[in-house]
């Protein structure tokens, strides 16, 4: 064995991987070859020194990250990491989208007046009188009597549709308009819903009737209105008709149509034909628009005072009156009150009492009402009791009758109304009492007087010193 | 089976294949050390190693259900943990930052007698320099040989190499190192 051959097992000598045999071998030569064991002493050395490299350690934390890393969140971890852990970013992200979402849909708002007017009809209106809020409701309902009132209106009188398509700029314009169409919207929208449904016909209309020249502009303020030349209870029975026309009609205008349409057929319009017997509504006794008290009175059928004087109203109070504040009280008693004057009334001041006269004028009791249609019945029953207690307040008298039994009294007072021709408007409870109110025709009110004394005891507190064409009553009956 | 202090328990192959969560703690924990010090005495760079290291660890963690268990599992760790060594050598940036870093060798803090200490200290960077001079294929024999206590037939399985190839590739390695340590063999 040479001692490049010996050196070359040095390895499995020290490690133990030699043979027996080959052992021998090797320990033979390294016995006679001084320089093959300071060799393999060395060797041993440097294997000794390898074998003496102690264990190095893992950083701290090793074992930790290897299991995170090995067993990840669960999915449902990790999303929500994901979306709510940059909290620095995804709130003012949020907060910014939001921003941008509301900044978009108030300029879409105000660059969309028809979105605006829909607020408006949607929007609850604090001054609207309670009255009107059943205007709604023969709209739905058509008679046949409306549609035979509208047929001439575009004829002979100034079409609605332009003035209605005009009504936007007339509220943007002016504001004596503005205030008109404000009211005209609270009024002839009883809530969005009607009114948009009610859009569609209106305009269906207008597209129908195109040709009609108008001869009153559709921005015709209320003053320059009522300096028109055209005696007043004539505009006022044509208003009337239309307004009928457009109540009980079952296309109703647009709401932003209502101001304007009734004023502009006053003109050419000949004398409104009776409509009392063709607005068959007693259920909706209140003119919808501002100047319905003027415009419904000559039209009642049955004589309603208005329509009794010949003296045109004075055209200037109509002009506030189409300003003023809807829901400010009657100012003036009903004693005080002769039945023409309230064409001279601004419908403000005149306003529930007037609409109530109207109301009980154009319906009367035998009329066959149009059956309100399911929306407008639930008008009629949430508006009842404000309706009521309004026109009760701006009664021609006042009585209070104590019975002893109220259920025989009732009985007696329905064949007592029977009997005089009178019309129970409305009833509620208040306060135990039951509150009435009635209508009568002006001749029979001794009648319906004296039946109430026999009663029971009748202590009237207000009377009317100049009997109307027809009388309103307010009647408390207490046991 | 005791694996430098670390008792494998029997069953912990078969609970790592279950996906006993508690198993591969165990595992990660017996062998992280020896783990990370092979791939820190092959790659010479702390981080590079823990990288590997924890890369093993997740290999493992993946393909346990693979092992058929031919081998020992610290035979299958030390393969893998040479390959994946090998892997990250052979990328120029590896190798970059590997030169950035000597090697030091920890077995030179001794708080004995400080002359034999510093000699100790001495010998043991001159062994880190010389095991660090090495070729990679020789370097990794002769540390899962004599750091890590590999036989040749251990280490042949986890190379998958001849076991010839093994001890030759083992030879010339200690007598490079051999070589190099010289001044402090005589």
């Amino acid at each position: 064995m040479t001692c490049e051959h010996c050196r070359d097992l040095f390895s499995p000598l020290v490690d133990g991987e030699l043979g027996v045999d080959a052992r021998a071998v090797v320990e033979a030569h390294l016995a006679a070859c001084a320089g093959c064991r300071e060799e393999l002493e060395r060797f041993r050395r440097t294997v000794a020194s390898l074998q003496g490299l102690g264990p190095e350690r893992a950083p701290l934390g090793f074992v930790d990250r290897v299991l995170a890393a090995a067993h990840p969140a669960p999915w449902h971890r990790r999303l929500a990491t994901r979306l709510f852990r940059p909290l620095r970013v995804m709130v003012p992200l949020q907060a910014m989208a939001a921003l941008l979402v509301a900044g978009l849909a108030l300029y879409v708002y105000q660059r969309n007046p028809e979105m605006q007017q829909a607020a408006r009809h949607e929007a609850p209106a604090p001054t609207l009188p309670p009255g009107r809020s059943q205007e709604g409701a023969p709209a739905s309902a058509p008679s046949p009597g409306a549609s035979l009132e509208r047929a001439p209106a575009p004829a002979g009188d100034a079409p609605a549709p332009p003035a209605a398509r005009a009504a936007p700029e007339v509220s943007a314009a002016r504001p004596g308009a503005a205030s008109v169409n404000r009211e005209q919207d609270s009024t002839g929208s009883q809530d969005g819903k009607d009114a948009w449904r009610d859009a569609a016909p209106a305009q269906g209309r207008r597209a129908k009737e195109p040709a009609v020249p108008s001869p009153a502009k559709p921005d015709v303020g209320p003053s320059q209105r009522a300096t028109e030349s055209k005696p007043p209870e004539r505009d006022a029975a044509a208003l009337g008709a239309r307004r009928d026309g457009e109540l009980i009609g079952a296309p109703a205008p647009a709401p932003w149509a209502a101001p304007v349409g009734p004023l502009t057929p006053v003109p050419a319009r000949p004398p409104a034909p009776p409509v009392g017997t063709l607005t068959p509504v007693p259920a909706a006794p209140t003119a919808p628009a501002p100047v319905a008290p003027s415009v419904s009175a000559p039209a009642a059928p049955t004589a309603p005072p208005p329509a009794a004087p010949p003296a045109p109203a004075p055209p200037a109070p109509l002009a506030p009156s189409l300003g003023a504040p809807p829901a400010s009280p009657p100012a003036s008693p009903p004693a005080d009150r002769p039945a023409g004057s309230a064409k001279g009334r601004t419908s403000a001041a005149a306003g529930p009492s007037a609409r109530r006269e109207t109301a009980v004028a154009e319906s009367p009791p035998s009329a066959a009402p149009a059956p309100p249609g399911p929306l407008a019945k639930q008008r009629q029953e949430k508006a009842a009791s404000q309706e009521s207690t309004l026109a009760v307040a701006s009664a021609d008298a006042t009585a209070r009758l104590r019975v002893a039994e109220p259920t025989a009294a009732d009985r007696a007072l329905a064949e007592l109304l029977r009997r005089v021709g009178a019309t129970e408007i409305s009833r509620r409870s208040e306060a135990g009492d039951t509150l009435v109110e009635l209508a009568v025709p002006g001749e029979r009110w001794p009648a319906l007087r004296d039946g109430l004394g026999r009663l029971g005891r009748l202590d009237l507190e207000r009377e009317p010193a100049q009997l109307p064409a027809r009388l309103t009553l307010r009647l408390r009956i207490s046991s | 089976v005791t694996e430098g202090g670390f008792e494998e328990s029997p069953d912990l192959l078969d609970r790592l294949r279950a996906g006993d969560a508690q198993a591969f703690e165990t595992l990660v924990s017996g062998y992280q050390h020896r783990v990370f010090g092979v791939a820190l005495r092959i790659l010479g760079n702390r981080a590079e190693a823990e990288d590997v290291a924890q890369e093993v660890f997740l290999r493992v963690h993946r393909s346990v259900a693979a092992f058929r268990g031919e081998a020992r599992l610290s035979t299958w760790l030390y393969g893998i943990t040479s390959r994946l060594c090998l892997t990250r050598l052979a990328s120029p940036g590896s190798r970059q930052a590997r030169l950035s870093e000597p090697v030091k060798d920890d077995t030179a803090r001794d708080p004995g007698d400080p002359a034999a200490s510093a000699e100790r200290g001495e010998l043991g960077t001159a062994l880190a320099a010389a095991i660090a001079a090495l070729p990679e294929e020789r370097r990794i024999v002769v540390i899962l040989r004599d750091v890590e206590g590999l036989s040749y037939e251990e280490i042949a399985t986890a190379l998958d190499l001849e076991p010839g190839t093994v001890r030759s590739r083992l030879h010339r390695a200690r007598m490079e190192i051999k070589d190099r340590l010289e001044p402090f063999l005589t």
